[in-house]
């Protein structure tokens, strides 16, 4: 068996589930007729290949399996942010009342019994949803430890903590394969790097906001590091990918509408045509580049950018000229017009499928 | 078996990144106390002020730094003559100084607008900020003058309620000076800390915080009129935690009979008030004063 990641094994989970669905069906129409030997030696192969599979990655090997772990990933999910919550206010509550070593020491302490806590569930718990959700929790007693300490001992603010609670999501993410983890690492990184180029251009740190430029460059790192090898780590890669277009569109979509930000050394008109057409070419660059790939993450990414672009355009040009019928048909019909370009890429894109199979 | 070890080692780079940080703080807190404090300085109440209101869902006590400015002599008048981020030295040259080039400066002024200037964002300075100085007497001058101005409106004009109220108000302002107001006032900007201490000599009155500054304009609805200058936005530290130790004097004070914020009391109470190495500061003492 050469599968090596939970990934590969769900998905040929999900591909024996269909073949058997498809036999049954084909058998049904009397297509095709095993005999019961084969029968018995097939669905032998698929009992031991499922089994070995359920046991090695703890995969869903049924469609109810499969609907209890969703509902699972929520509970964990909100069960995360309960608990983070509920840390950053009970200590707010009685922080007051105790000295300082008895603060320090509670602080420290908090995310070291939460990565013990991690730890333990990861290893005792084969789908994960625990560790996750301790490695949350451990997270955010990290990030209340380094905050409290600066309101504690009157400490200068500093971008530095941005980096180190991004270097310790990320360790926790991979520890804990959690995706929720890697966002919040990826968040952490990009405003620590973008508050790092504020400095450089000699601004504080906390405008970095102010000039969104600042996170083009990140946005390229994250997509590159998409492109790196992530295969016992399941839903990373489009974590990466989704980011990196979120931190180029995000900053894109501001610029295109308030030029006087830029970097560029341009007229704030000319800043903003420019960020305008970027934001149409490559979002419509990101949603070819997702079709052909088969990254649904980044086709759909690219969707919702490409029409935010479009209606905030449409709505900077005509609002105020047409009459409010006139304008929501517009809408209207560009949204079919967008309806059939999309029905052509997905009839060009099953007819490339049938030449493929000639 | 090898995604275990690798998840292993993972976790324990966790540990040593938990343990790394929370040791780099704590010695970084120490670094910053040991030796003689950078600035050693007794304030009261007028400068460093307890919270309007306490919240029920955080114990913390804080003290706020009540910090100010003087304007120039003309633009003073009844509402504007402390207003608290714009010092009458802090002028474009202080800005050019501070690292600001022209185009940022003029960023606000019509007459040289172009399309291409981009807004300047705020930059991070040292503050010297002086307290009960030559700048708190000119205040309570000020504030005088002004009572004696308004006094000498109402004798042309006895029966004038507009000019009664100003008058009012003025003698309330006046008496908060003499009694409550800040006598801790922004002196000088700059960026090198070390000039500035040469300067600045006297630990005991003298405190170098860092703090954020910006250019900013005099509002004026003639555009070409308007004048750029700068701005103290605010320090980098004004908030400062009382540990429990310390919190006594406080917890009762907060305890008796709410004082509405603009109600002039004297002080109640002395700070010690101490910066380290690396311009964070501690509370050394607390005393409380008699009212008088």
């Amino acid at each position: 068996m050469d599968i090596t990641s939970k990934e590969k094994a769900q998905s040929r989970a999900d591909q024996i589930s269909a073949f058997k669905a498809e036999l049954a069906a084909a058998e049904h129409d009397a297509v095709l007729s095993l005999s019961t030997e084969q029968h018995s030696a097939i669905t032998q192969y698929h009992d031991d290949l499922l089994s070995r599979l359920s046991l090695k990655f703890d995969i869903d090997s049924s469609h109810k399996q499969k609907q209890l772990s969703l509902g699972m990933k929520i509970a964990s999910f909100i069960g995360a942010i309960g608990m983070a919550a509920s840390i950053f206010f009970l200590f707010y509550q009685f922080w007051g009342g105790l000295s300082t070593t008895q603060q320090v020491f509670i602080l420290f302490s908090a995310p070291v019994i939460g990565l013990f806590i991690t730890v333990y569930a990861a290893n005792k718990e084969k789908t994960g949803y625990f560790a996750k959700l301790f490695g949350l929790v451990t997270l955010s007693c990290f990030v209340l430890n380094l905050s409290m300490f600066g309101q504690i001992f009157n400490i200068s603010p500093t971008p530095k903590a941005l980096l180190i609670w991004a270097v310790f999501a990320f360790l926790l993410a991979y520890a804990a394969n959690a995706r929720l983890l890697l966002a919040a690492g990826i968040i952490s990184i990009s405003a620590f790097l973008s508050a790092q180029t504020s400095t450089w251009g000699g601004a504080y740190w906390i405008s970095f906001g102010e000039r969104p430029e600042n996170f083009f460059p990140i946005a390229l790192l994250l997509l590159l590091v998409s492109y790196l090898p992530h295969q016992h780590f399941v839903g990373f890669r489009p974590i990466y990918r989704v980011f990196s277009m979120l931190i180029f569109f995000i900053p894109v979509l501001i610029l295109s509408n308030w030029g006087a930000i830029s970097y560029l050394n341009l007229s704030t008109a000319t800043i903003e045509i420019l960020y305008q057409i970027t934001s149409f070419v490559m979002s419509a660059g990101a949603i070819s580049l997702g079709i052909k790939k088969a990254w649904p993450d980044m086709v759909n990414t690219g969707n919702v950018f490409f029409t935010i672009f479009l209606y905030t355009k449409i709505y900077d040009w005509w609002w105020e000229l047409m009459p409010k019928y006139l304008f929501f048909l517009v809408i209207g019909l560009s949204a079919i017009l967008m309806l059939l370009i999309f029905k052509r890429l997905r009839n060009a894109a099953i007819g490339t499928k049938e030449e493929v199979k000639k | 078996m090898k995604l275990q070890l690798s998840s292993r080692n993972l976790f324990t780079l966790c540990f040593l990144v938990l343990l790394a940080t929370n040791a780099y703080v704590l010695t970084s807190v120490a670094a910053n106390k040991a030796g003689a404090p950078e600035a050693f300085i007794t304030l009261s109440e007028r400068e460093l002020s307890l919270p309007y209101r306490l919240y029920k869902e955080n114990s913390g006590l804080f003290l706020t730094l009540q910090w100010r400015s003087l304007n120039k002599q003309e633009e003073f008048d009844e509402y504007a003559y402390d207003n608290r981020g714009a010092p009458a030295w802090f002028d474009s040259k202080k800005l050019v100084d501070l690292g600001y080039n022209n185009d940022e400066i003029n960023y606000y002024s019509s007459s040289s607008y172009e399309p291409q200037k981009r807004k300047p964002l705020p930059k991070e300075v040292f503050i010297v900020l002086e307290n009960n100085s030559v700048l708190y007497d000119e205040a309570l001058k000020r504030a005088e003058a002004i009572v004696e101005n308004q006094k000498a409106r109402l004798a042309k004009n006895a029966n004038d309620q507009h000019i009664s109220n100003s008058l009012e108000r003025a003698e309330k302002q006046l008496e908060r000076e003499r009694l409550s107001a800040s006598r801790l006032f922004a002196v000088d900007a700059g960026v090198e800390r070390s000039a500035l201490r040469q300067q600045y000599s006297d630990s005991t009155r003298f405190i170098i915080a860092k703090g954020l500054i910006e250019p900013y304009y005099s509002y004026n609805n003639n555009k070409e009129k308007r004048k750029t200058y700068g701005f103290i936005r605010e320090l980098s530290i004004e908030q400062i935690h009382i540990p429990l130790k310390q919190r006594n004097l406080f917890d009762k004070l907060l305890g008796q009979n709410k004082v509405h914020s603009s109600d002039v009391k004297a002080p109640r109470y002395q700070v010690e008030l101490a910066y380290g190495s690396r311009l964070e500061p501690w509370v050394v003492s607390i005393k409380p004063m008699s009212a008088k």
